[in-house]
């Protein structure tokens, strides 16, 4: 049971409300749109306070940073990997997403984190590439090259939703320096995201508001950790559209863009 | 947010307060500037369990000035004849 100014009101309700408080109080922040994008920038999280009875939207870093790495430069050796002095190449680290199948398995830099640190990520819509491989047109057989089309993905008649987050605080041990990173949970990929992200079949794991609210409020079992990381959002409730390859750089990136030649993904699921 | 275009008065005990309409990721909210040193009040719309709509202050804690103020915002969309 909740209460807004006194009267009694549904979850769902309830964390609208106060979500809408955060908006207004954070104007300038909420100006800009919450689109989710694929690199290493601050993106808008909301995170219980440590009663677990409200919340706060706050400026995180996309990328979980590991408790183990010390400094800043640590952090970008594994996200780019690098050379050690021998010369072997040690290949980076994605960290953006924790596979929700993954998310306590023991010594997972995860599992941690999912048992104390949930978030919820602020979206209005992500991106995603389709990969294409067109025809050879002497042999007919698929090229071994893809061409990658890039979609944004919305929700129908929700400006804007709760994917599942885990958080962690982190201080570079040489500067002082303190930020809190998150990666984003992931699930397997719904009939739409298939179609979509076809070379990794993953979506991230959208959470409509009763379970953002469990899943942010809620002292969970792991079993139930698990059974809301891996909750698919159904794919009649998407929208993917494709956008221009060089969306990164344009203005507008979810502007929608034409592609000939592309084949219609199948909505009719 | 948007530019908060769609503004209008309303007749408060004090004098006439400036409204503002804006639209946040589709939902709709007033901010009411008033005439006296009264802080700026953003009141919003929203549903009870029990389905009735009411007004409310966002954040909370102005609950009884949501709903006088919501009042006279709603008359001003629905003129009594």
């Amino acid at each position: 049971m909740c209460f807004y100014n006194g009267q009694k009101v549904t979850h769902a309700e309830f964390i609208r409300l106060k979500q809408l408080e955060k908006k207004v109080a954070n104007f300038d922040f909420l100006i800009h749109q919450l689109q989710i994008g694929f690199d290493y920038g601050l993106n808008a999280v909301l995170k219980p306070n440590d009663e677990k009875n409200d919340f706060d939207i706050v400026q995180m870093e996309w990328g979980f940073i590991p408790s183990y790495l010390r400094t800043r430069e640590d952090v970008l050796k594994m996200r780019n990997g690098y050379k050690d002095d021998t010369g072997k190449f040690h290949p980076p680290i994605t960290t953006l997403n924790a596979v929700c199948e993954e998310l306590l398995k023991p010594g997972k830099i995860y599992k941690d984190a999912a048992l104390r640190r949930r978030c919820l990520v602020l979206s209005t819509g992500f991106y995603e590439w389709r990969h294409i491989y067109p025809l050879n047109k002497r042999t007919g057989l698929p090229l071994k090259t893809a061409n990658k089309i890039p979609y944004f993905i919305t929700l129908k008649d929700r400006g804007y939703f709760f994917m599942a987050g885990i958080w962690q605080g982190w201080t570079d041990r040489s500067t002082g320096e303190f930020v809190e990173s998150f990666a984003i949970v992931t699930t397997k990929a719904n009939k739409l995201m298939e179609q979509v992200h076809n070379s990794k079949k993953r979506m991230p794991a959208i959470l409509n508001e009763d379970f953002a609210y469990e899943w942010m409020f809620s002292d969970l079992d792991e079993k139930r950790i698990l059974e809301i990381a891996a909750t698919q959002y159904p794919s009649e409730e998407m929208d993917a559209c494709t956008i221009a390859k060089d969306f990164r750089s344009a203005l507008e990136p979810a502007k929608p863009f034409e592609y000939e030649d592309i084949p219609a993904l199948e909505l009719n699921i | 947010m948007n530019p908060g275009n769609d503004n209008f008065e309303i007749e408060v005990a004090s004098g006439k307060a400036k409204v503002q309409r804006h639209s946040i990721s589709g939902q709709v909210i007033f901010r009411v500037i008033f005439p006296a040193k009264i802080p700026p009040l953003v009141l919003a719309r929203a549903t009870r369990e029990n389905s009735n709509r009411f007004w409310t202050s966002i954040p909370e804690g102005r609950q009884l000035e949501a709903e006088e103020i919501g009042r006279l915002i709603a008359e001003h969309f629905n003129p009594k004849p």
